[in-house]
């Protein structure tokens, strides 16, 4: 679990640093950086496993486009700091740090740091510090980061030390990230099979960003050919069949979903009970295919460290929010005993931030300042306003953020 | 039979299967009617929509109707508690407002809609999770479970219950309904609490209204 982030000249973010949660919600205004907080894990994912010219892109996702706009020299660099607790290593927490800037022949890892130590603040230890750039480093810096060499060798099956090890696993846990921003024209559209990649690159266009388990595109393009593959896996069966449930009660007279093959790849129909023929995605609502797309995404067995969504309250019933938090948080805090995963949305809800209020340390409000994204606990917010997690009961979060009391406030 | 259900969040989960085996029918014969599910309804909000909830469900048809929330706010400064009557006030002669902070005056005087299906209003003490740890108190024998109604507040007795701080329907479903189901008679609960001894009773009106006019056997 990414238990706290540094963001340095990354988009909006020109520094800053917070804490997350094993479920946190971002909120705040349109353009706050909401987004670029996703972005930026995902940026990290990548950095950690590529060399610098993949984990970049071409425009609009190569180095000088991501980077702060305010950073006053060319060298100064992009960098991501990540506290991480690795499960393998219960008691202990990472550090690392990659910074990354332009040189002659193209983006290079400047500084690369990992330190190792106890979880809950204990004493640390470096395992290593490389300054490539303006340092004693004879390594190339245009080369993949020491941590994504880690798993490669450990990958190959190649004698690592404890401490290399500990690195893999970082870097393991870090390329299992993946960030989903569904949109109705991608999950209706017929689809092939896509290519499982091993981690998502930003370069290309991100509807075609295929996450490693399925083959789920980020915008939610392929969402047939994952309900197949879903469908056809005894592993993952119970899940379809979960999913299939699920459908039923959203849809009364919903008999079963099909699967068609089609001349672009699978299609989702939609079988009614008393009807003869089924109904393409085509004529099916947003909001349907929407919660097929989310109940895709969370009902797999296998999931992801870390599941990041945004909007995922886009084109729901309102009485479907509430079933929204509840997926979300039994993601993050299983009640059965299955794995968590950290979960990460955005939203403009007020009705799922209301959903919070009891846990209303989840939530981060996300703000520009002088152009400069920052972002805030809820809880610190709500301190400064003298209002009490109690009072929260009576008049939640949501409405209070919709009076505009929780933006624009002074640090 | 159809009954309405006008509470907070999943709160119907865990009155569904008490109002029927409070009233001796299956929870299959019953089906419930839950308006509003998808949103979280603090207490003003619960308060305000009561009074259509209740005209909604007599529009509808419905055959009993429950209006729940729970009790888990700050009694008013230096008022006394009615004994029989759990976070019922005994109000002050120079009280403005005769009946501010009771939560069930509130919700009595909110429904008090004419129509031919009974009304009951349920006000956990301090929340329903206290009636569900109860249970678990009975089902187990541990007696510490049994003071549930007065230990408080409602979101420690949520955190003990579930093991979180929010309960998810998944969650109410496999931590707190087994409670209810390996119960032999919920109506053991209302020892150790007041307040659903309250709830108990009012249903137990309740059915003798629905007995009367053929509702119920």
């Amino acid at each position: 679990m990414i238990r706290q982030l540094r963001i340095i000249n990354y988009r909006s973010f020109e520094d800053a640093e917070f804490t997350l949660e094993p479920l946190t919600v971002f909120i705040g205004p349109v353009g706050a950086g909401k987004s670029n907080v996703l972005r930026a894990i995902e940026f990290l994912a990548n950095a950690t496993w590529a060399r610098p010219a993949e984990a970049f892109g071409p425009y609009p996702h190569d180095f000088w486009s991501v980077r702060n706009r305010a950073a006053k020299t060319d060298s100064e660099a992009i960098a991501l700091e990540v506290a991480d607790a690795i499960p393998r290593y219960p008691e202990e927490e990472a550090t690392y740090r990659i910074e990354m800037s332009m040189g002659q022949d193209g983006p290079l890892i400047a500084r690369e740091v990992l330190h190792r130590g106890a979880s809950g603040g204990g004493p640390t230890r470096t395992l290593f510090d490389r300054r490539l750039v303006g340092g004693s480093s004879d390594a190339d810096p245009h080369d993949a980061p020491r941590i994504g060499t880690q798993l490669r060798k450990a990958s190959a099956r190649q004698p690592l030390s404890d401490d290399e090890c500990f690195a893999a696993h970082l870097c393991d846990e870090l390329q299992l990230i993946e960030l989903y921003h569904l949109e109705a024209t991608a999950l209706r559209a017929p689809s092939g099979e896509g290519s499982s990649r091993r981690w998502a690159a930003p370069g290309g266009p991100g509807d075609n960003t295929v996450h490693s388990r399925g083959a789920l595109s980020r915008s939610g393009k392929g969402l047939g050919a994952a309900l197949l593959s879903l469908r056809d896996d005894p592993g993952e069966q119970a899940g379809y069949e979960e999913i299939v449930t699920e459908m039923r009660g959203l849809l009364p007279g919903l008999r079963d979903l099909i699967l068609a093959p089609t001349p672009d790849g699978t299609a989702v129909g939609f079988q009614y009970n008393g009807e003869s023929d089924y109904h393409s995605a085509f004529d099916e609502s947003d909001g349907t295919l929407f919660t097929l797309g989310l109940l895709t995404i969370i009902r797999q067995s296998q999931q992801p460290r870390v599941l990041m969504i945004e909007e995922p309250e886009t084109g729901l019933h309102p009485g479907r929010l509430r079933w929204l938090v509840d997926e979300l948080q039994d993601a993050s805090d299983p009640p059965d005993g299955r794995e968590p995963t950290q979960v990460l949305i955005s939203t403009h809800s007020p009705y799922v931030v209301d959903e919070l209020v009891d846990m209303p340390e989840c939530v981060r409000v996300v703000e520009r300042v002088d152009g400069r994204s920052r972002v805030t606990p809820l809880l610190e917010v709500l301190n400064k306003l003298g209002i009490s997690r109690e009072e929260l009961r009576d008049d939640p979060i949501g409405s209070r953020w919709c009076a505009g009391l929780l933006e624009g406030n002074p640090v | 039979m159809r009954i309405g259900y006008h509470c907070e969040g999943h709160d119907w989960l865990v009155l569904h299967p008490l109002t029927c085996r409070l009233l001796g029918i299956g929870e299959d014969d019953a089906g419930p009617e839950i308006p509003g599910m998808g949103i979280r309804q603090s207490w003003p909000r619960l308060l305000l929509r009561a009074h259509d909830a209740v005209t909604r469900f007599l529009r509808l048809g419905v055959d009993l109707i429950v209006v729940a929330a729970d009790n888990d706010g700050c009694p008013p400064e230096g008022a006394a508690e009615d004994p029989a009557h759990p976070r019922h006030w005994v109000h002050l002669a120079d009280a403005v407002q005769p009946h501010a902070d009771c939560r069930h005056c509130d919700l009595l005087s909110a429904t008090a809609v004419a129509g031919r299906s009974p009304v009951v209003v349920c006000v956990a003490v301090e929340a329903i999770e206290a009636w569900l740890i109860v249970a678990r108190g009975i089902w187990l024998g541990n007696p510490h479970d049994l003071t549930a109604e007065s230990r408080g507040p409602g979101l420690a007795l949520k955190q003990e219950l579930y093991a979180a701080s929010r309960a998810s329907r998944r969650r109410i479903e496999q931590r707190a309904l087994p409670l209810l189901a390996a119960l032999t008679d919920v109506r053991d609960i209302a020892p150790h609490s007041r307040s659903f001894r309250m709830f108990m009773d009012d249903i137990d009106a309740a059915a003798q209204v629905l007995r009367s006019t053929g509702v119920l056997p």
